[in-house]
């Protein structure tokens, strides 16, 4: 306990005020000669108890106002409380949630963040100049926070924004916790700034917490001069009607974006609200440029999808975004945009192992035209894919000839080490590999591993012996086998499967090939999916990856020789799905908020013109934020990008320049798209009892304002000022006299009786 | 000493003038007007009766044996005077004096004029009168006598020097039960300051003498209402050594119940008994307290 102004605590003792009064009148009193004393001496027997304590009472009372008032006006600082030594400097790590969720304005209200940052100037103005500040924000937990003054950390606090992608209370703790040990000061302090969203409180975070808190524990006890104390500044603002509608996700349906060909987007669309909103506007646009506005309409609290079918011509990555054109407590989550690699036809090579001179004879000729069915109707319209069929002996030359990104080949007995060499090579690289089987086909030479010089080409499956009678005109005794459902696992054959009915239904095999698969094999069997098999279990289809590119194995042949597979519908889809979603490179051009963004020297696109001997190679980005030149590189290594702190589109540049010749540059684009997770648009406040939790594990407390909190840091540093409670119990004396004395000993004007 | 010493000429006058009110209302309240039910000699004839051995001969009527030759006595009423106990209270407790009693005036001084008062007009009737003062024992006696100049000795007996004695009623009571024979009338003038139990059995004694009794119960105002406030002592006036400091009006509501408890108790008594119990408080005049005598003893002829 201690005194701001102990001066005044010497007022105290005017309590000798009523008591020299109360004695002074004790031996001031009347005496009256009373006759009736056998009436009055027992009435005084029986009450002199009471009266006794009832003046004692009164006199305790007086004594006791003067006492409190004095220690009321010296403001009295209660230190039990106090935790951390006084006034020694500290350092105060403000860990804030930056996410997008911060973003939220309530109508008629500053926004979360603009909060957080208002609270955040209040504690920072109580600071004291040989405090510390470290900011460690949500969406950077990477960056090594730096200690800064108050001035910087109010300079660092402005350019906050809450742009960021959804990021756990644990990680910020957790990462607050490590710019705490670099704190200079052994008192240390961590206020964590958030809105708690339901997503970013989850188990994990308890979790963490009580990690947090048992290391804590244990660095208390090692080191008791350290002292760290976790603080919760929760903004949010408990709302209940959240009007927010938002684009939750944009996907890509095809398998494979060609150019020139249409490709189909959905949007997923929420309405978090609890009216309906209709007539919303809804804009697609592709690289920024919008289309047609289309009206949507969206029930109370339920999702709907809509659905672009667009063509896009240029080849390249391509951002297709979809954005809906209302005001709504959270702006930012109004649109939403993927990336989309657009390539051209896709050039594949089927090789024919034993060509036929009629037609639908050959090995590939049922294939092609499943490929390539407009060009073989004779139709205008573009096919996606552009298949070109060849002998074993026309591959290299036709591989050379064009980019090829599928290779098919089908009942290939015979191939010489430099095409295999040469394939080992383009699958490692990232093309795919088809093979089919057929009566041509020789097991041993894709049970053989291929190899180039670092490239190594093994086959998912060895090959075995033909299973059933691959001679259907042998007239011998037919045993027909039939096709379980493809796997689910499969995501492009997912279309094929329209209901629950088998679609291979209707299919029959006369004939197998006998796949071996090593199933427990662990090192890659994470790839390896079977896609289809025999109603008896007898693997038909098997897909592995092999370096960057992906094997496809069938049992079957890929014309009528062994099954009617080619001739039931189901074919087309079959052959095109497969062929589509092997020729689509699985894009990494959508990156969420925050993560790096690494382009590897061969994710550029090839120059159009051969550079001179020497070139000097530049890269620069052009982000939401602005433009700005990136470092080069070593030869070699990738371009790196790491400040993705907003969603949007970042487009990374690469200037060729020839130093013989200025003039002649070339310059190369790609993009990446930065998104927010669409949980941030859920709005769902923590529930109290889950917060609680999480403050209790930390031993930590949860504040609405920044003042609460100052009120509870003071008392902590400097113990709690208990004058309200002084004064609460002051003017519980003074009632207290007042109803006693009017109660207890009523006044009234002596009328009779003389001394 | 003289009359005008205690009761002023002012006062003398209201009670004369009572005199002749009461004359009119009262019948007996002067000598010769009581009525007497004992048969007795007297002047005034009642009837004959026939003479029985062991009779006086002087009081058969020769005229009615000359006519008749039979033997008859003669019977007449008594003519019997009222003989009145004057019982006046002299201890401590009476000496208690407020500030609104009848010109400053104690209770014993009240209750001095008030007997004075009563001796003078006892007298002023011919009827006998006797006087005892008492505290906690009996103090001053006057015998009872009817003459005028009794008033004297009376008056005398009342200013005698006043004690600080406690008060024992039903004590001194007792002791004049066997004093003052039997059929008079008994006025008791105290402030009934002791146990109301004693009280009552002696107040029974006197009744089963077949006495008249009024009952003055006389208390000051201040008594009644308690009316102090603040931090008084209160010092006994009939034990010196007991001393109450006490803040009176914490007190008052208790003192006035325990008063009412009293008062109920002595009203209880007296209603067994058939006493008249007249309670008066020092402010008021002498000559309703007069009044409240008369109307008492009309009741009691009743």
């Amino acid at each position: 306990m201690s005194l701001l102004n102990a001066a005044l605590a010497f007022g105290a003792f005017a309590f000798t005020i009523p008591l020299i009064i109360h004695l002074f009148f004790r031996s001031r009193f009347k005496t009256v000669d009373w006759g009736a004393m056998y009436l009055l001496e027992s009435v005084v027997r029986v009450n002199r108890r009471r009266m006794q304590v009832t003046n004692l009472l009164l006199l305790l009372l007086r004594c006791a106002i003067p006492v409190l008032l004095a220690f009321c006006l010296a403001r009295p600082v209660w230190t039990g409380l106090r935790a951390l030594a006084g006034d020694a400097p500290k350092t105060l790590v403000i860990a804030i949630d930056d996410s997008r969720s911060m973003s939220l304005t309530p109508p008629g209200e500053p926004s979360r963040i603009e909060v957080a940052k208002r609270e955040l100037r209040t504690v920072l103005a109580d600071l004291t100049r040989r405090d510390e500040v470290m900011l460690v924000r949500g969406s950077r937990l990477g960056a090594v926070p730096s200690k800064m003054g108050v001035s910087d950390a109010l300079a660092g606090l402005r350019k906050i924004d809450a742009q960021g992608n959804a990021v756990s209370i644990g990680q910020l703790i957790d990462a607050a916790i490590a710019a705490a040990d670099e704190g200079s000061h052994p008192r240390r302090q961590i206020l964590v700034v958030s809105d708690f969203q339901a997503g970013a409180v989850d188990t994990a975070t308890l979790e963490a917490a009580r990690r947090i808190a048992e290391t804590n524990k244990i660095e208390a006890e090692a080191d008791g001069g350290k002292q760290l104390v976790i603080d919760m500044l929760d903004v949010g603002t408990h709302w209940d009607d959240l009007a927010n509608v938002s684009v939750d996700a944009v996907t890509i349906d095809s398998p494979v974006i060609v150019s020139e060909r249409s490709g189909v987007y959905t949007a997923t669309l929420r309405n978090a609200s609890d009216l309906p909103a209709n007539d919303l506007r809804l804009i697609w646009s592709i690289d920024g440029k919008p289309l047609e506005p289309r009206v949507v309409s969206i029930d109370a609290k339920s999702t709907s999808t809509n659905r672009l079918t667009h063509t896009i011509d240029q080849a390249g990555i391509h951002e297709v975004a979809a954005t809906i054109d209302r005001g709504d407590v959270l702006v930012d989550d109004n649109t939403r945009s993927v990336a989309v690699e657009v390539i051209d036809e896709v050039n594949v090579l089927l090789v024919d192992g034993r060509p036929g001179k009629e037609p639908l004879s050959g090995q590939a000729d049922f294939l092609a035209i499943a490929l390539s069915p407009f060009a073989f109707g004779g139709d205008d319209r573009p096919d996606p894919v552009r298949a070109a069929v060849v002998t074993s002996r026309r591959l290299e030359s036709a591989l050379d000839e064009n980019p090829t990104r599928v290779i098919v080949l089908c009942g290939v007995g015979q191939l010489s080490d430099s095409v295999k060499q040469r394939m080992a090579t383009f699958v490692d690289q990232g093309g795919a590999l088809v093979v089919f089987d057929g009566p041509s086909l020789r097991p041993e030479l894709y049970n053989q591993v291929w190899r180039d010089q670092d490239a190594v080409l093994s086959f998912p499956a060895s090959l075995g012996d033909v299973v059933g009678n691959p001679e259907v005109d042998s007239g011998a005794a037919e045993e027909t086998f039939a096709i379980d459902q493809p796997t689910s696992l499969y995501q492009p054959w997912k279309i094929l499967a329209r209901g629950s009915d088998n679609p291979m239904s209707a299919v029959n095999l006369s004939a197998y090939r006998a796949f071996t698969i090593d199933e427990a094999d662990e090192s890659d069997s994470t790839h390896r999916i079977v896609l289809l098999r025999t109603t008896d279990g007898a693997p038909l289809a098997v897909m592995d990856t092999v370096g960057d590119g992906t094997v496809v194995q069938f049992a079957i042949s890929g014309n009528a020789a062994w099954t009617n597979l080619p001739l039931r519908p189901v074919f087309l889809p079959l052959i095109q799905q497969l062929v589509l979603d092997l020729a689509g490179k699985r894009s990494d051009a959508m990156i969420q908020v925050g993560q790096p963004i690494v382009i590897n020297p061969n994710d550029w696109p090839a120059p159009k013109t051969e550079g001179g001997a020497e070139t000097r190679t530049r890269f620069a980005a052009r982000t939401p934020r602005g433009q700005f030149e990136l470092e080069t590189p070593d030869a070699g290594e990738p371009v790196r990008l790491t400040a993705t702190y907003s969603p949007g589109v970042y487009t990374i540049q690469k200037r060729l320049t020839d130093l013989a010749d200025p003039e002649k540059s070339e310059t190369m684009e790609t993009l990446r798209i930065a998104t927010v997770d669409a949980s941030e648009s859920m709005l769902v406040d923590v529930s109290q009892e889950r917060q609680q939790t999480l403050a209790n594990i930390l031993n930590a407390q949860v504040f609405e304002s920044a003042v609460l909190l100052q009120d509870a840091d003071r008392s902590r540093s400097f113990g709690r000022e208990i004058w309200r409670v002084i004064l609460v119990a002051l003017l519980i004396a003074l009632v207290a006299e007042l109803w006693l004395q009017q109660n207890l000993v009523a006044r009234r004007k002596i009328t009779g009786g003389t001394s | 000493m003289r009359i005008l010493d205690f009761v002023k000429p002012k006062e003398l006058s209201r009670v004369a003038r009572l005199q002749i009110l009461a004359r009119e209302i009262v019948e007996g309240y002067c000598s010769g007007r009581h009525r007497s039910p004992h048969k007795g000699f007297s002047v005034e004839f009642k009837e004959h009766r026939q003479y029985v051995q062991g009779d006086e001969l002087k009081n058969i009527d020769w005229k009615v044996f000359g006519k008749s030759d039979r033997l008859y006595i003669r019977q007449y009423e008594e003519e019997t005077n009222l003989r009145c106990h004057l019982l006046v209270d002299q201890s401590g407790s009476m000496a208690y004096k407020g500030t609104r009693s009848v010109d400053g005036l104690t209770k014993h001084e009240y209750a001095t004029r008030l007997a004075a008062a009563f001796a003078y007009f006892m007298l002023g009737q011919q009827d006998p009168v006797a006087l005892v003062t008492f505290d906690n024992d009996l103090r001053q006696q006057v015998p009872l006598r009817s003459r005028p100049s009794h008033l004297q000795p009376i008056l005398s007996a009342l200013v005698a020097d006043q004690s600080r004695r406690d008060t024992d009623l039903g004590g001194v009571f007792r002791k004049i039960v066997p004093k003052v024979g039997r059929r008079g009338l008994i006025v008791i003038i105290s402030d009934s300051m002791g146990d109301a139990e004693s009280i009552s059995r002696s107040l029974a004694q006197f009744r089963a003498n077949k006495h008249e009794i009024i009952f003055f119960q006389i208390l000051d105002p201040d008594e009644a209402e308690f009316p102090f406030s603040g931090r008084i002592q209160f010092r006994d006036l009939e034990q010196v050594i007991d001393e109450q400091t006490v803040d009176a009006a914490s007190i008052r509501d208790a003192y006035q119940d325990r008063l009412a408890q009293h008062n109920e108790a002595l009203r209880e008594a007296s209603r067994r008994s058939r006493v008249d119990l007249i309670p008066i408080t020092t402010d008021q005049p002498f000559v309703d307290v007069l009044h409240e005598y008369v109307a008492a003893r009309r009741r009691a002829v009743r």
